[in-house]
């Protein structure tokens, strides 16, 4: 069966639909806040059961590992004593938060969500192209997306054999519920003028949470609560909060953050909360840690990788750093400490001059930048004005780690909606598909 | 060894009323084999509001709480009696990461070109550092009101003067580029009248106290409250308040010799 | 039933109050818009004045299009909807994403009304989607006490507008009937403001609409009372 070019029945339902249900994404353009509709292209990604099944398989592998390596970089430092990952890639990584040492959280899981970003070559191989392992955000869109469709074309399901993706708030429900340490499930916002607002609301409607501000919540000896209006207060057991590491908790990160708990970090070293994802985490989703996880996964599991990095090179090994200012002009740079399409420069978008400027960067900040080949992903067809056109775009796949590691079968399909434009970032104006598993070929 | 009664006091007055206050205090010295604390006590005002206890991870005691109610003066008082053995020593494990730099310690231009023009010339650990810290010290002028809290290292080694905190500062970033592993000291000195800041490096299952704006290894009139790898890991005292008050701070530290 | 935290209380007293000035600021805009139509410069300056929003329109025209229709008019029709919007998207977890849904197409299709020449047909659907909303409240959320919430502000705001508006003797009681309801059924904290008992004697022995009027406006002094003390947290840091 192929539904590659398929789009959903009625395109033009859908949108209507978006718009109704308030499907936004936030952004700031010159400093004031604008809610912008996220561009949906009704022609799906389609994931064959056979590919789901090796994606499936690797991005577990992936995941555990990743996991078991956050444990150990906050307890025992296994890998960097025997020699695995040299630990400058640790230490001077902006994610690596000392505070977090020695804090075991409950049930050992720091990735809860992990959003592990694809991209499929066009000889069919797929690659990874970088882990999310602190809030990664998205997921809401193609739920309700799947939703609206089935609403709005409900026979492009028939016989079709297409895995119903609509239980991510169960399994996201299930994570919160199985480390959760005694109470309820609250969901930390940053408030209404967060980009990911929508799925805020969302998840806390559909996995019946409490969303809350950090203003509602409050640590006494070591123990979270939320406050009611009457001056009550409710014990929280788990917190997804959407707000990163470093506005968390002023008493222990930066003191002028305004939207985070005090004393969380007391309550959660305590073993009396759980946060979701665990603080710290992004020593593990540095893009200079991601030429390590196939090594990871050899050392924690003894497997080989079955998804493949897209072949990177540290500047910080000389035989790379070699390499790569050998052969810039065809590599693609990124900045380790950017994200969201940030800090990443082409070099054969290059001229002499900026060639050589970048040289010289990557020989002074070895450790600041990794390199890689440009993988020459498949396009996919969206619909621009009625025409269907060829578009890059990515998967970020949604994995959930709670008493199993699950992953969602679906994610987030980001396309450029410019021509040759490798950038999907939705806050790069790129748009998003449904993504299609199939439970059988 | 010396005995000492010490006592020291924060106060913060604000300008306005402020209507709620969260706190962390790393106030409460706890023993070690260099100094052992006795009847040490910990008086904080307003006696009202929800106070805990809690740990950190770099091993420190924190005193927490919280106070929902409007006050416009807030103080902690610690008082008690140390006996402090003559030695500058404590055994202790290391974790790794007091030998990377931090944001306050990062050296810079400065401090590198500092570094290459000093850089020390014998082989032990404690003898490369005190090296360190005697060059250190022979450059840097003691000036109050120079610098702040948030004052990095390198930013103090630009203009070669500053206070114990700069001191600490500039000496774990040199002996960060050392790889030596190292950590910044909150404490009382019998000397100063005020806090203090020194250094402890570690080397052979032992801490060795090192003070920079002294240049000498730390005595038994030091009495240690807390330690990180900067000053930003372990305030004295961290508060947020709800409100839009100014405060003034003031400090008192007496250590008196029984 | 969950807890509700002290930045919904408010957002939820306001969501009724927000969609109820709609709703009846734009019935009541219909009623007069005949009037307007028939040439009575008078009619909207009276308008005006009865809800208490200056008259910036200078002309009946200026009126029927700003009034209504600009987002940039704090006072018009479509901003106390945008305000209804802003206080559901906080909400969509106590209100469901049905009704917060029925909010945005009411938005929707006001939007389109714009220009129109017949009023009054084009907003069928934004009056549809309104009612839909509290339909949608009703039968969706899942948390009784916020549900209430809603239901005093919208009982407060249209007590409110009917006695700004005029509306006659035996609706204003069915409303005050309604709101003693609200706030005995509730809020016990505000027999501590305002003796209860004494205003329902004193609701019954009203024979005069000024007597009437302010016995209401000292009601609603007080659940404005009662809101401010028992809702709205100080939340600025």
């Amino acid at each position: 069966m192929n539904f590659m070019n398929t789009p959903v029945a009625d395109a033009g339902a859908i949108n209507e639909l978006l718009a109704r249900y308030g499907v936004k994404f936030g952004i700031y353009k010159n400093g004031t806040f604008k809610e912008q509709l996220f561009p949906f292209d009704a022609i799906p990604r389609v994931i064959t059961a056979k590919d789901f099944s090796a994606m499936e398989k690797g991005l577990v592998q992936r995941v555990d590992a990743l996991n078991l390596f956050l444990q150990d970089i906050y307890a025992d430092d296994k890998i960097i004593k025997d020699g695995v990952i040299p630990e400058d890639f640790v230490y001077i990584s902006k994610g690596y938060l000392a505070p977090c040492e020695g804090i075991k959280p409950p049930k050992g899981i720091y990735s809860h969500i992990s959003g592990i970003d694809l991209v499929q070559a066009k000889d069919g191989e797929w690659y990874i192209l970088e882990d999310n392992l602190r809030i990664p955000s998205g997921a809401s869109y193609p739920l309700i997306a799947r939703e609206l469709c089935r609403m709005a074309s409900p026979y492009t399901f028939e016989n079709s054999h297409i895995v119903d993706n609509r239980n991510y708030a169960a399994l996201l429900r299930g994570v919160m519920d199985y480390v959760n340490c005694g109470g309820i499930n609250v969901i930390l916002t940053p408030g209404r003028y967060n980009a990911a607002y929508f799925e805020h609301s969302y998840f806390a409607e559909k996995t019946g949470s409490v969303l809350v501000q950090n203003t509602d919540l409050f640590v006494e000896d070591n123990i979270l609560y939320m406050k009611d209006y009457q001056g009550g207060k409710t014990r929280v057991g788990a917190v997804y909060r959407r707000i990163s590491d470093e506005y968390l908790d002023p008493m222990t990160f930066l003191p002028e953050s305004l939207i985070g708990v005090p004393h969380i970090m007391d309550a959660y070293r305590a073993g009396n909360v759980a946060i979701i994802n665990a603080p710290g985490n992004g020593v593990a989703d540095d893009k200079g840690i991601y030429y390590f996880v196939p090594k990871m996964i050899k050392y924690y599991l003894g497997e080989e990788p079955v998804l493949k990095n897209a072949p990177t090179y540290l500047p910080f090994y000389e035989e790379d750093r070699k390499y790569v200012l050998d052969n810039l002009e065809t590599l693609v740079v990124k900045d380790v400490s950017e994200a969201g399409g940030y800090g990443v420069v082409f070099g054969r978008d290059m001229t002499k001059e900026q060639l050589a400027d970048w040289r010289k960067l990557i020989t002074e900040q070895s450790r600041r930048f990794i390199a890689q080949e440009v993988i020459d992903f498949i396009d996919l067809p969206i619909t621009d004005n009625g025409d269907t056109v060829m578009r890059k775009a990515d998967l970020r796949a949604f994995v959930l780690s709670g008493d199993k590691t699950r992953v969602w079968a679906s994610g987030l399909t980001r396309f450029s909606r410019v021509a040759d434009s490798f950038v999907v970032n939705s806050s790069q104006g790129g748009g998003f598909k449904d993504t299609w598993v199939l439970s059988q070929d | 060894m010396k005995r000492l009664r010490f006592e020291y006091e924060t106060r913060l007055e604000f300008s306005h009323s402020v209507a709620g206050h969260c706190f962390t205090l790393r106030c409460t010295p706890f023993s070690d084999e260099r100094q052992t604390i006795s009847e040490a006590n910990c008086e904080i005002t307003p006696n009202a509001g929800e106070i805990w206890h809690s740990r950190d991870s770099f091993g420190n005691m924190l005193v927490c709480g919280r106070m929902d109610f409007p006050h416009d003066e807030f103080s902690f008082k610690v008082s008690g009696e140390a006996h402090i053995v003559n030695s500058c020593e404590t055994v202790g494990t290391v974790a790794p990461f007091y030998r990377f730099s931090t944001p306050l310690t990062t050296a810079g231009e400065q401090i590198s070109l500092f570094y290459e023009s000093i850089k020390p010339s014998s082989s032990g650990v404690i003898s490369r550092a005190l090296e360190l810290s005697e060059s250190l010290y022979n450059s840097m002028s003691y000036v109050k009101g120079v610098t702040g809290t948030q004052t990095t290292a390198e930013q103090a080694m630009s203009q070669l003067c500053g206070v114990c905190q700069d001191y600490a500062h500039i000496f774990l970033a040199l002996l960060r580029i050392e790889k030596i592993p190292c950590r910044y000291i909150s404490g009382l000195a019998f000397e100063t009248g005020e806090t203090h800041a020194w250094v402890e490096v570690y080397d052979g299952g032992h801490w060795t106290g090192i003070d920079p704006t002294q240049n000498r290894l730390i005595g038994d009139h030091y009495i240690k409250l807390c330690h990180g790898r900067d000053y930003s890991d372990c305030p004295i005292e961290r508060g947020i308040y709800i409100g839009s008050a100014q405060s003034v701070q003031t400090v008192l530290s007496r250590i008196t010799e029984i | 039933m969950g807890a509700i935290t002290r930045l919904n209380i408010n957002n939820l007293f306001w969501l009724g109050r927000y969609v109820e000035r709609v709703f009846t600021t734009l019935n009541s805009f219909f009623k007069y818009a005949d009037r307007f139509i028939e040439g009575g410069q008078a009619a909207y300056e009276k308008y005006l004045a009865d809800i208490n929003v200056p008259d910036i329109y200078k002309s009946s025209e200026v009126f029927f299009d700003r009034y209504v229709f600009d987002l940039n008019d704090e006072n018009s029709i479509i901003s106390n909807l945008d305000r209804a919007l802003g206080n559901g998207i906080v909400l969509r977890d106590e209100i469901k994403t049905p009704s917060l849904s029925y909010l945005q197409l009411a938005m929707d299709r006001f939007k389109a009304c714009k220009g129109t020449t017949k009023i009054r047909y084009d907003m069928l659907p934004v009056r549809d989607a309104i009612y839909a909303f509290w339909g949608s409240v009703d039968n969706n959320m899942t948390n009784l006490e916020a549900l209430r919430i809603i239901h005093l502000g919208k009982s407060v705001e249209r007590l409110d507008l009917y006695l700004r508006l005029g509306y006659p003797i035996e609706d204003i009681f069915v409303q005050l009937d309604n709101l003693l309801k609200h706030v005995y059924r509730r809020f016990d904290t505000i027999s501590s403001i305002i003796n209860l008992d004494n205003l329902e004697a004193l609701k019954n022995a009203a024979s005069s609409r000024a007597d009437l009027k302010a016995l209401c406006a000292e009601l609603l002094d007080n659940v404005d009372n009662l809101v401010e003390v028992n809702f709205v947290e100080a939340v600025a840091v």
